[in-house]
């Protein structure tokens, strides 16, 4: 057995193959000279132009598959692209007759050798970043990839260092870890690899070319390889898994289960879903309906605002994921910290989290609001589809969009198109404001649904993401608490549902407040519905034997 | 002319990605924005990446903003709320 030591990124094991990623050559050798500067300058922007390109499409993925900080990572790769300091450098160096393959290269080093030197080690790491850009805009002029090759079977894979763009693609079920010789754990490769989950260790030194095809367990935790793994290092692994595979198989019992409670009123738990992706996962995942759908990524994927034929169809592929059960879709909530560039919410406001957002942004412009509500009603003739609308503060707002609705509806009919006038039309409880006329609001809902991080953000007037202010957000604050009972005994008392779709309805500290305060849904990430049913059939089994 | 002061109290710093942010806003703004770091006696152009970055801003660093335009009032207001927002 044979151990690699390198730095610990991102936790968990992994026992398999290992699979060494050939090295790429980056020395620009073969100097080439440009025999034409003017020529190879049209193609250096036209090679930019194609990453700028690549980047946005990396950048909306992220976005959806895991979310805003990580997505930033490659609006900040194409902001580097296209600063003038690179580019100019770049073409200084092709007037002097270097080709520009050759000069992205030079310029990416020199660059990245600024950031190396310097003080902060977590500027130094910013190295990568820049070099990553570089080399791949250097592929794209030579016409090469940097696509990961297709594996047969799931592997660990070692390679000198993978890009934050390789890293995004890694397939889950295919690479069970990585390790890479060079690389730090602040890089942005380790961020996005803990927040996938994979096991990785980085800056192991040299990876050996011999280590390809030998056997491996990666432990993420320690930061170690195990090469050719003695029978002791396999029996820990086991053990690990075994204690994990119980964990899992506990939560698959609760596959097709609902729990009730003892007065038999079902307790559902739907995923919440902000992709096509993720729809089919909810269905994989056993989920009772999707709590919330994310009409963003639609604005994100197109680049503009997606036609009303556009979103019908894509909400008909929603509900082909959940026949018979309910979907529910949350109308556009840009601003804020979901920022729709082309959209006029913006950073030029102030204060964003207090601005121009969500369901304010569509009554100020209405347009916005009437497509993406013909597009609802027209696809809700194919099944359960409901439309919840964000941000309510006041019930002049709700009147406001149901006055939209039915303006909607009367041109439908009109223009004698399908539709399902009967579509439900629920709201969110994020504001203090809108928990605290829940009574008002109820009378025009169809349901609610508790968006709770923008509950507790505006209810305790600290952002969830700022680390000094934990105590202020961490567990269920008592005034949190107070405005979600108001909320569920409003509804309630108007015979409306009521779901959970913000992140403390997958928190296990959370469920039984939640179940007890008389939520009817839990909307929580696809992966996490098993986990959730579990919980949630665990509190109600304690509560019944107390009772 | 407007200036902030402003003191750094995040971990690691301006980095890399609150200075794409830095950058965003500033170039929002028609005013000449600069990035002062008294201590080190060194400037940037905020509306500039790698200048910015270049910095090497630290936890504890108090630095100066100093917009000089026609917008500089909102330039000014715009970038104390982004170092605020992004938590710095």
């Amino acid at each position: 057995m044979e151990i690699i030591q390198g730095k610990a990124v991102s936790g968990g094991m992994a026992y398999g193959k290992i699979f060494l990623l050939g090295r790429q050559d980056y020395t620009a050798e073969h100097r080439q000279s440009a025999e034409d500067p003017q020529q190879e300058i049209l193609r250096f922007r036209e090679g930019c132009r194609a990453l700028a390109a690549e980047l946005d499409v990396l950048y909306s993925k992220t976005l959806e598959a895991i979310g805003e900080s990580e997505a930033e990572i490659f609006s900040l790769h194409r902001m580097m692209l296209e600063e003038d300091t690179f580019t100019e450098s770049v073409e200084e160096k092709i007037c002097q007759g270097i080709s520009a393959s050759d000069a992205v290269l030079d310029t990416g080093e020199a660059f990245a050798a600024m950031f190396a030197a310097m003080d902060n080690p977590y500027m130094q790491a910013r190295d990568a970043d820049i070099r990553s850009i570089a080399r791949r805009l250097h592929e794209i002029l030579e016409g090469r990839t940097t696509e990961l090759p297709v594996f047969t079977e799931p592997v660990i894979l070692a390679a000198e260092d993978l890009t934050p763009a390789q890293t995004v693609d890694l397939k889950k079920d295919k690479v069970l870890g990585f390790i890479t010789a060079r690389g730090s754990t602040s890089s942005h490769t380790a961020i996005l690899a803990r927040t996938l989950g994979i096991p990785a260790v980085t800056a192991a030194g040299t990876l050996s070319e011999s280590l390809h095809g030998l056997e491996g367990i990666l432990d993420g935790e320690q930061g170690t390889l195990y090469v050719d793994p003695d029978r002791q290092t396999i029996n820990r692994f086991e053990q690990n898994r075994q204690n994990e595979e119980e964990r899992k198989a506990r939560w698959e019992t609760m596959r097709g289960h609902t729990c009730r409670t003892r007065e038999g009123k079902a307790i559902r738990i739907y995923a919440n879903a902000g992709s096509l992706e993720d729809a089919a996962a909810a269905a994989a995942g056993d989920a009772e309906g999707i709590g919330l759908f994310r009409s963003e990524f639609l604005f994100m994927q197109y680049g503009r605002n997606p036609t009303e034929e556009e979103q019908y169809n894509t909400y008909r592929e929603v509900l082909a994921h959940m026949p018979g059960k309910e979907v529910i879709i949350r109308t556009l909530d840009a601003g804020a910290d979901k920022q729709i560039p082309w959209l006029p919410a913006g950073t030029a406001e102030a204060n964003p989290a207090l601005g121009l957002r969500a369901i304010r942004l569509c009554l100020r412009y209405p347009e916005l609001l009437r497509t993406q509500l013909r597009a609802m009603y027209r696809a809700a003739v194919h099944g359960k589809l409901c439309a919840m609308i964000p941000m309510i503060t006041l019930p002049s707002e709700l009147e406001q969009v149901h006055a939209i609705a039915e303006e909607v509806r009367r041109s439908l009919e009109e223009e004698k198109i399908p539709f399902a006038p009967d579509m439900p039309l629920g709201i969110m409880i994020e504001t203090p404001s809108a928990a605290l006329c829940a009574g008002t609001l109820a009378e025009k809902s169809a349901f609610f649904s508790i968006g709770t991080n923008d509950l507790t953000q505006y209810t305790m007037a600290a952002d969830r993401e700022n680390g000094a202010l934990t105590y202020l957000t961490e567990t269920i604050p008592e005034s949190v608490k107070r405005l979600i009972l108001m909320t569920t005994s409003a509804a309630t008392a108007a015979g409306i549902p009521v779901s959970v779709c913000g992140e403390l309805a997958g928190e296990e500290h959370a469920i039984p407040f939640l179940v007890d305060a008389g939520v009817d849904k839990l909307s929580v990430s696809p992966g996490q519905v098993l986990k959730v049913r579990s919980a949630v059939q665990r509190h109600l089994d304690t509560r019944e034997k107390a009772e | 002319m407007k200036r902030i002061v402003y003191t750094i109290s995040d971990e690691n710093g301006i980095h890399a990605r609150p200075a794409g942010k830095i950058v965003n806003t500033a170039r929002l703004f028609q005013s000449e924005i600069r990035l002062i770091l008294p201590v080190k006696d060194t400037s940037a152009d905020a509306k500039k990446l790698f200048a910015v970055m270049g910095l090497g801003i630290r936890k504890g660093d108090t630095i100066h903003i100093e917009a000089e335009g026609a917008d500089a009032e909102e330039a000014a207001a715009a970038m104390q709320n982004t170092l605020t927002e992004a938590g710095l």
